[in-house]
């Protein structure tokens, strides 16, 4: 019964997007710009560089940028919900329901993210297709490395919303969240390119394993021993989160205060 | 006739005053947003250097621009965001949410003229001020530590006009795309596709583009002109005669079609009262 409501806002969300299928084409067609923006910045850098290789760069790119979308780390959209929901006080009917709210804005969401999913998984195919995996090793870390993302990618945004209890209007700091998760993930730049010992901190956070490390491992271009701690890090990270936020967020409903109740 | 054309150009001159000082009493009252904004626009700023400083740190060069020529690339492009976020992006929000509500109502009924007034009724000069200054400061640190090469006087005065002209393009096209909204009524995503090809490849040199795509890119892809032609002619690279004058007359067919198109959607519009 419980698991119903979930699905059902699942499909809700799935009935609302289809309600507005030019803006959802145009979502996609935006967000292409965007990634050939990228891609042709880094075609004229190796079209100078021959040394590089254009296509594993490419390919790296495509799959970074996918994998980050698809766990919604790319624009933390998710959080946009909770901002929305909180600012406008329309949360309190929610919060009265027998539900776990988090979660039921997170199936929500997800119905509303099919196209989008689909056309995730189409760029994933031809950054694979460019530069098929090279072990069985890289594609189950690819796998392992994406649950853990996806883990960590709804802590941040449950992370972002939840601010929006004590601040009017979080869209500033979600955009801050943004731009830092943008470079630091990988998914603009390999970690690799970065000088030794700011790669190595990078390493150490809970960002790479966001793009850098699913884009590296499915290569099987560079499954070092630095790259596996730096997933370890993730589950460390994944770990201390859950119950941070869920604290922050039970905390964040106490000091709410709702109109009308 | 001129004492007609002198009370227009006043009338206009008083609008933009009230709207700016109105514009700037509503972005002080929400203090707390704009300390989220400049937090924002520094961080974007930050992780962008450190995004070139990782790309510099394996080659020497993109399209021939070297690191300091790619900052002076990415001040322009700074510049010309600011002044399209402060200038268009505010008002093509605000008309597209004026139409959706019927707000536009309260406008049309008044003597004032409406394209003037929807381009300029909303001047963020709060964003220009808190924003723009500590976001862009690193950045021209950068500029004067990293740029060695000699700037000729007359470049930097054709490379700010092609900016200004750019700028003013700019702007048509994301009015032009954002006039969406009176036959759609919502249009949030046409007005984002507007500002990813408004600002697309914002790092990229205009050298870098084949000739074909150059063209293209000068009618579709505005950004093209206010930052990536602007910095080239700054820098000398493109020294073409006629790049001003083509500039000048796209810049006037812009504003012609943006005209036209504009008096095209308000007769599509349909009013909330009738």
């Amino acid at each position: 019964m419980r698991f119903q409501t979930y699905f059902d806002s699942l499909v809700l969300g799935i009935r609302q997007v289809s309600n507005y299928r030019a803006e959802m084409w145009l979502g996609l067609v935006t967000r292409l710009i965007g990634l050939v923006g990228l891609l042709v910045l880094w075609i004229i850098i190796f079209s100078e560089n021959q040394s590089l290789n254009i296509k594993e760069i490419i390919s790296y790119l495509l799959i970074a940028n996918s994998v980050r979308d698809a766990i919604d780390a790319l624009h933390l959209k998710l959080s946009k919900e909770f901002i929305n929901e909180i600012k406008m006080g329309t949360i309190s009917s929610h919060l009265l329901r027998p539900i776990n709210t988090k979660l039921f804005f997170y199936f929500r969401f997800a119905g509303s993210r099919g196209i989008g999913l689909v056309f995730d998984f189409i760029l994933l195919t031809i950054g694979i297709y460019l530069n098929p995996p090279k072990s069985a090793l890289g594609v189950v870390l690819f796998v392992v490395s994406i649950v853990i993302a996806s883990g960590l990618a709804y802590c941040f945004n449950v992370f972002v919303g939840t601010l929006s209890f004590w601040t009017t209007e979080a869209s500033g700091l979600r955009n801050v969240a943004n731009h830092f998760l943008k470079v630091f993930s990988g998914s603009m730049v390999p970690i690799s390119y970065f000088p030794d010992l700011f790669k190595g901190i990078i390493l150490l956070s809970p960002f790479p394993v966001l793009s850098y490390l699913p884009a590296t491992f499915i290569s099987g271009r560079d499954i070092s021993i630095e790259n596996i701690q730096s997933l370890i890090m993730s589950v460390i990270w994944l770990i201390g989160l859950i119950p941070a936020i869920n604290y922050l967020w039970l905390k964040g409903i106490k000091d709410y205060d709702a109109v009308g109740i | 006739m001129l004492s007609e054309f002198n009370k227009a150009i006043q009338l206009r001159f008083n609008l933009l005053r009230e709207c700016t000082f109105f514009s700037f009493r509503e972005a002080t009252a929400y203090a707390g947003n704009n300390y989220g904004n400049m937090l924002s626009t520094f961080f974007y700023m930050t992780t962008y250097l450190v995004f070139i400083g990782a790309i510099f740190n394996k080659i020497k060069t993109v399209a021939g621009y070297n690191y300091g020529e790619i900052l002076l690339l990415t001040l322009v492009t700074q510049v010309c965001f600011y002044i399209v976020w402060s200038f268009t992006i505010s008002n093509t929000d605000l008309l597209a949410r004026n139409v959706k509500s019927g707000n536009l109502d309260l406008w049309i009924t008044r003597p004032v003229p409406l394209l003037w007034f929807v381009t300029f009724q909303k001047i963020n000069i709060n964003s220009l001020l808190m924003d723009a200054i500590p976001a862009t400061t690193p950045l021209v640190i950068l500029v004067i530590n990293n740029f060695k090469e000699p700037i000729l006087f007359v470049n930097l005065l054709s490379g700010i006009a092609v900016m200004i002209m750019g700028i003013v393009i700019s702007h048509c096209f994301q009015f032009i795309l954002n006039l969406s909204c009176f036959w759609t009524g919502e249009n949030q995503n046409m007005r984002n596709l507007a500002f990813e090809l408004g600002f697309f490849g914002d790092a990229i040199p205009f050298e870098g583009y084949s000739p074909n795509f150059r063209k293209i890119g000068m009618l579709f892809i505005p950004s093209m002109i206010n930052s990536a032609l602007a910095t080239s002619v700054i820098l000398g690279k493109n020294s073409n005669p006629i790049t001003l004058p083509v500039i000048f007359v796209l810049m006037i067919i812009f504003m012609w079609l943006n005209i036209k198109i504009w008096n095209l959607a308000l007769k599509h519009y349909s009013s909330a009262s009738s």
